[in-house]
């Protein structure tokens, strides 16, 4: 039986003016996959970055790092950009049957 | 002077005095000619343009049924059981007993599971609209389609879908539950309307319609409380109860609430809300409190990151 075990994800921001109070956060898919709105399905969790200088230059990318059968795994997840300017729907990408830590 | 027997006396003639004049022969001829000539057989077929124009009608009415549009179907096949049919047509009804389940494949956009002891009918399958009616029982709903393009009426509510995965169960008098999975769906019911994003519930009554959307995570005290309040006429004691329990992700029912009670209780559930979560840049007290759209709009999309 395949153990699968997602340890952790990471979220890069490759461009943005960081202010002191820069802040990243994770939120419900609800968040962002609005009634009405583009981004529906298959989310994991919404980011927004808030206290960003110029938040509509947000670039973000994201890996799920996991344990597979006692080896490294890394999933790239997919980040669809939000109806309002620096909110992301991050993609469930990795395994259902994975659990975090 | 006499005039000859055979010919017409010339001038005035008294009445009483004409001649009888033996007809020519050539007049006889002539009649008996006629009278034994065969009568010209009438013509009762039709011509032959009429031929023409009937096997072109026919031509286009079997034309017409082998490529009329088909009446739309879908697909039913069996998870558990025996469901006695393969595919259900708009007007059907399927109906699953106690032991069976089926799977509808709703167009190319979703499926719609049918648990045991369920009735569903398929009401429209258009490219702009695909409707069931759930009578009685529960299916769970799994599609990814443009919003409001699939719709499941239930005698006591609407549920819309706005991209979104679900369940929903319903008696025959309306009284059941709505449970999202995955995105949103609005339930709706003679102009009253309830948001419910995945996570969430919402109940369903009979003559009343939706309730207010709780999370299934929320303290049993305010589930219960808020069910007095939608549906046995809890009134304060009911609501007071619902704020008092209220978590942070619990403003979703809290902003639900803000347009559903007095106007005398409005007041107590705003403030309650910005106790949870301070008011957002861009919400002004005074036009939540008049229940502007467009700041209540604005204001949900904010608290739903903290949902």
């Amino acid at each position: 039986m395949e153990m699968v075990r997602i340890a952790a994800f990471a979220v890069t921001l490759l461009s943005c003016a960081w202010g002191a109070d820069f802040s990243l956060a994770i939120g419900n898919p609800v968040a962002v996959a609005r009634p009405n709105g583009v981004v529906k399905k298959d989310i994991g969790f919404a980011v927004r970055g808030e206290n960003c200088a110029d938040i509509a230059k947000i670039q973000v990318t994201g890996t799920a790092e996991g344990v597979v059968d006692g080896a490294r795994r890394s999933v790239p997840l997919r980040v669809i950009a939000g109806e309002t300017a620096g909110t992301f729907a991050i993609s469930h990408d990795w395994p259902q049957q994975a659990r975090g830590s | 002077m006499n005039q000859p027997k055979d010919k017409p006396p010339i001038g005035p003639t008294e009445p009483g005095d004409l001649p009888l004049v033996k007809a020519p022969d050539s007049i006889w001829m002539s009649i008996e000619a006629t009278l034994d000539a065969k009568p010209e057989p009438r013509r009762i077929g039709m011509f032959r343009w009429q031929w023409v124009a009937a096997s072109l009608a026919v031509i286009g009415v079997l034309a017409w049924y082998a490529m009329r549009p088909k009446a739309p179907a879908w697909r039913v096949s069996t998870l558990e059981g025996s469901p006695s049919v393969t595919k259900i047509k708009v007007g059907d009804w399927l109906q699953t007993d106690a032991s069976s389940r089926a799977r509808i494949t709703v167009g190319d956009i979703g499926t719609v599971d049918v648990e045991p002891n369920t009735r569903v009918r398929l009401v429209a399958a258009s490219p702009t609209e695909h409707r069931l009616t759930l009578a009685r029982g529960e299916i769970s709903a799994t599609v990814s389609a443009p919003p409001r393009l699939f719709l499941v009426d239930t005698p006591a509510s609407t549920a819309v879908d706005l991209g979104c995965a679900y369940k929903i169960k319903t008696d025959e008098s309306g009284d059941g539950v709505l449970r999202v999975t995955s995105g949103w769906v609005s339930l709706e019911w003679k102009g009253r309307e309830s948001l419910v994003p995945a996570g969430a519930d919402c109940r369903t009554r009979s003559r009343t319609g939706p309730g207010t959307p709780y999370f299934a995570d929320a303290p049993k005290a305010l589930q219960e409380a808020l069910a007095a309040f939608d549906f046995r006429g809890g009134g304060p004691d009911a609501l007071g109860t619902v704020l008092n329990q209220a978590r942070v992700r619990d403003t979703l029912t809290l902003w639900h609430l803000l347009s559903r009670v007095d106007p005398a209780d409005r007041v107590r559930v705003f403030n309650r809300m910005v106790d949870l979560v301070p008011l957002p840049s861009g919400v002004s007290r005074e036009k939540a409190l008049q229940l502007d759209p467009a700041t209540l709009k604005s204001w949900r999309e904010e608290l739903a990151w903290k949902w």
